[in-house]
């Protein structure tokens, strides 16, 4: 089920913003496509990225996806309970299981990402 | 590709596939953590009716795999079950099997299903004497049912005969009136048991343990069952074994008898024990969650001593685990290393296997 106010990339991350800041995660569809998740790598607060590189990856038993930021800014914060709990990735994708805070250089960024129904015509047809 | 027997059961119950040697097999059923977490707590069903099943039958079929097996078959007796490595001339491994005797002149062979064609090439070469050899894989399928409360199931399911069945060993019998040949044999180091039947009561058999089993059995898929066989520090073959390794690399030499008859590879054996191995296989933990995978390199002193052969994660650890082939002198049960795991270094450490031992003591 997607949540209505949400952003998504085509590589299936989710941004909730804000005010200037975009919280990320990963969607129902792609925590679903990885089955558990045992391990979390994320990249360090402060760090910046760019809108399409790479922030961090997540391991399952059987392989390692990358993770890839839908916005360019600084990490502010990381979400430490997945180092020891990765699986609220797959409990809640939306909730417990957000990943990174990021502080957006320009928010208008978002308008490139797809809304709910667009994500959901979007992964209709993977 | 072929499918399973039992395929559509497998699909209504919701498992992912995938292709492995040719079938398609169910993967997991939902949670590969599940399923590893309930073999070791309870008891969970597998469907390995993939496997090569072969029978050699006739007066000199015991000769003819005394020539082709590391092992001593002068050690069995009707019922007993063995596991053992068919190696080439030059030592490397063939293929890992076990063999189950029914008579003297009767043996069941299980072998890997990547290597069936192969193996039954190579057996059927070496036929001296009066012999014939059977592909009964397609006309059987095989179940394992592994976990602590397995025979409490198997008992559950009418099988009286389950809790003084000795390990590696097997006897036919019945569930309710479905003829099968039971093992007490496993590829997770958990207590278990191993249930041949005829393809026709496949469907029945399967039926029978999930009643008799409950909610205290899970189904699981060929990824729940490489953890768990990782967990046993058990090979692989394509990853610990192949025609290229032999088994004092491989730490297999417990199965290897050089002081009986000869057999095909025995010299090249004894010839790599005259000298140092190459590498040595040994079990990896990792020291937190960081999967090591196939392939990655392993590091000691900055300096590379090894690779791994095989990498997952051990929800039964929470940890990353793997297996190991290392230098020699770096193989040893402590040695702190490093693994090259993508771009980051994780450390972890060298242990003789099994990385896990289940408390529960088998009917012996």
């Amino acid at each position: 089920m997607q949540t209505e106010n949400l952003k998504y990339s085509k590589t299936h991350e989710w941004v909730r913003v804000a005010d200037d800041t975009a919280t990320i995660g990963i969607t129902e569809y792609a925590q679903h496509e990885l089955g558990d998740i045992v391990n979390i790598d994320l990249i360090n607060v402060s760090r910046v990225v760019q809108m399409g590189e790479r922030f961090g990856s997540v391991d399952s038993v059987k392989a390692v996806s990358d993770l890839f930021s839908p916005v360019s800014g600084e990490v502010v914060e990381v979400n430490e309970d997945l180092v020891e709990s990765p699986e609220l990735i797959n409990e809640e994708p939306y909730g417990s299981g957000w990943m990174i805070i990021i502080k957006m250089e320009d928010p208008s960024e978002i308008d490139v990402l797809m809304d709910a129904d667009e994500y959901e015509e979007y992964t209709s047809k993977i | 590709m072929k499918a399973l027997p039992l395929s559509h059961v497998h699909e209504r119950l919701g498992a992912r596939m995938a292709e492995f040697a040719g079938w398609q097999m169910p993967l997991e059923y939902g949670s590969v953590v599940s399923e590893v977490k309930a073999v070791r707590q309870r008891a969970g069903l597998f469907d390995i009716s993939h496997m090569g099943r072969l029978e050699l039958s006739g007066p000199s079929a015991g000769a003819i795999l005394q020539r082709l097996t590391t092992n001593d078959l002068d050690k069995m007796e009707d019922g007993k079950a063995q596991y053992t490595l068919f190696l080439n001339a030059s030592g490397g491994v063939i293929d890992d099997a076990v063999v189950y005797r029914l008579s003297p002149s009767e043996y069941f062979i299980v072998v890997n299903a990547a290597n069936l064609q192969k193996d039954l090439a190579w057996l059927g070469a070496h036929i001296e004497g009066e012999a014939e050899l059977a592909d009964w894989t397609d006309g059987l399928v095989l179940f394992a049912l592994q976990g602590p409360l397995a025979e409490q199931i198997l008992t559950k399911a009418g099988v009286e005969a389950a809790h003084s069945l000795r390990r590696f060993h097997f006897v036919e019998t019945a569930i309710g009136t479905i003829h099968c040949a039971i093992s007490r044999t496993g590829y997770t180091g958990e207590n278990g048991f191993e249930i041949a039947a005829r393809v026709e009561v496949g469907g029945d058999l399967w039926q029978k343990l999930e009643e008799a089993g409950g909610e205290d059995l899970h189904h699981c898929g060929l990824a729940a069952r490489d953890v768990l066989r990782i967990e046993a520090g058990y090979p692989l073959y394509g990853h610990e074994i192949d025609e290229v390794t032999n088994p004092v690399e491989a730490g297999l030499m417990k199965f290897v008898k050089l002081e009986g008859t000869d057999f095909i590879g025995r010299s090249a054996v004894m010839s790599a024990l005259s000298r140092p191995p190459a590498r040595m296989l040994i079990s990896l933990e990792m020291d937190g969650r960081a999967v090591p995978r196939d392939g990655d390199l392993v590091l000691a002193d900055n300096g590379r001593i090894g690779y791994v052969s095989s990498g997952t994660f051990s929800p039964t650890l929470s940890r990353g685990i793997g297996l190991v082939f290392a230098e020699p002198n770096m193989a040893k049960q402590g040695r702190q290393v490093e693994v090259q795991i993508r771009d980051a270094r994780r450390p972890g450490l060298l242990k003789n296997p099994p990385l896990y031992s289940p408390r529960s003591a088998y009917a012996d």
